[in-house]
């Protein structure tokens, strides 16, 4: 934000210092002079435009925010949450903030709030990420992302679960249920499909039970190669 | 008698290209973002002709970039949040990951 203003004060310099310029090397013919200030008025109107064009995109950009995360600490005025990516973000609140306890549907307050409550927060940013709170809603863990992907060869066939290890050496062991969706290319594929050594990804997420439920798997149609440490070169005599 | 000189070795060009760096840049949407609108554009570059996936709170989707890089798909949002994942992967058992957090609501506040 602040490259942005300095961007539009230098603008702005330039704006007034050309005209001086442009004088000076042009002292005499009024004939000139008026062509030159129709210009200058051309250029001042295409420069506040352009400005308050890239304004308003920044604007937008700090528009409609949703900060949703775990709280881990509250004050009357200023809520800290961790959201999904482990990042701290700011929250206040004002007399305007309408809250919401989706879990038990009825109205909040702000005193019954505590660590660790998932809360969704809607409203705008300011240019330090402050979001100032138009709407918090209280909301149960569960709808916390969970999903994640894994990439690797498969080292194993179970019954339903698949073994796979990633290109850093760690193995993963994933299940397969009814709902599960494979694919390869742009085919339909099953678990029948898959074979050792063959390359897979799968979208999946951790149960209670702490295995990994794959929703979609789709199988790769080459092998992971794994990168040589020395080049080769060819030569012919 | 001299011996025999061997004529230099000439080296030519590897057969082979070096391989490409794998690399993902999901340049929309924005992170946070509160949106009303049931869909949703995703748009980013990667390395050219990779396989990416799109995984959002009802869909995962494989699709490739085109040969400069670029892709984009159109998703279909749940309501409140939603947790997008893109993933790009290359042959050597590489991938890059980005996420994005969408808030969809049909009331605008």
């Amino acid at each position: 934000m602040k490259k942005v203003i300095i961007t539009i004060c230098l603008i702005l310099t330039v704006q007034v210092g050309v005209p001086n310029i442009v004088l000076a090397e042009n002292p005499s013919s009024s004939t000139s002079s008026a062509e030159f200030q129709s210009k200058l008025r051309s250029l001042q109107t295409e420069i506040a435009s352009k400005a308050a064009k890239l304004k308003q995109e920044i604007s937008k950009r700090l528009e409609d925010k949703a900060y949703i995360g775990k709280i881990t600490s509250t004050t009357d005025e200023i809520i800290t949450i961790n959201n999904q990516n482990g990042e701290e973000k700011t929250i206040k609140l004002n007399e305007f903030t309408n809250y919401l306890d989706i879990v038990k549907n009825k109205k909040l307050s702000v005193s019954s709030l505590l660590n660790s409550d998932t809360i969704i927060t809607l409203g705008d940013i300011d240019d330090n990420g402050v979001l100032t709170a138009k709407k918090l809603i209280k909301a149960d863990n569960s709808v916390l992302n969970n999903r994640e992907i894994i990439y690797g060869t498969v080292t194993d066939l179970k019954e339903k679960k698949i073994v796979l290890k990633d290109s850093n050496k760690k193995t993963f062991e994933i299940v397969v249920d009814k709902d599960t969706t494979f694919q390869t290319g742009k085919y339909d594929a099953r678990l029948s499909d898959i074979r050792v050594n063959k390359s897979i990804t799968a979208v999946v997420t951790l149960t209670h039970d702490a295995v990994y439920l794959a929703r979609f798997v789709y199988i790769f149609p080459y092998s992971i190669q794994i990168k040589s440490k020395t080049s080769t070169q060819s030569a012919t005599e | 008698m001299n011996p025999p000189q061997k004529a230099p070795l000439l080296f030519k060009d590897p057969v082979t290209t070096a391989p490409v760096s794998l690399t993902l840049n999901l340049t929309g949407p924005d992170d946070n973002k509160l949106v009303y609108e049931p869909e949703l554009l995703i748009h980013g570059q990667s390395t050219p002709n990779a396989t990416v996936l799109l995984s959002s709170e009802n869909s995962d989707e494989i699709i490739s970039t085109d040969q400069v890089g670029n892709f984009s798909k159109l998703l279909k949002l749940d309501k409140g949040i939603n947790t997008i994942i893109v993933s790009a992967f290359d042959t050597y058992g590489n991938a890059k990951t980005e996420k994005r957090t969408i808030y969809y609501s049909t009331d605008k506040l």
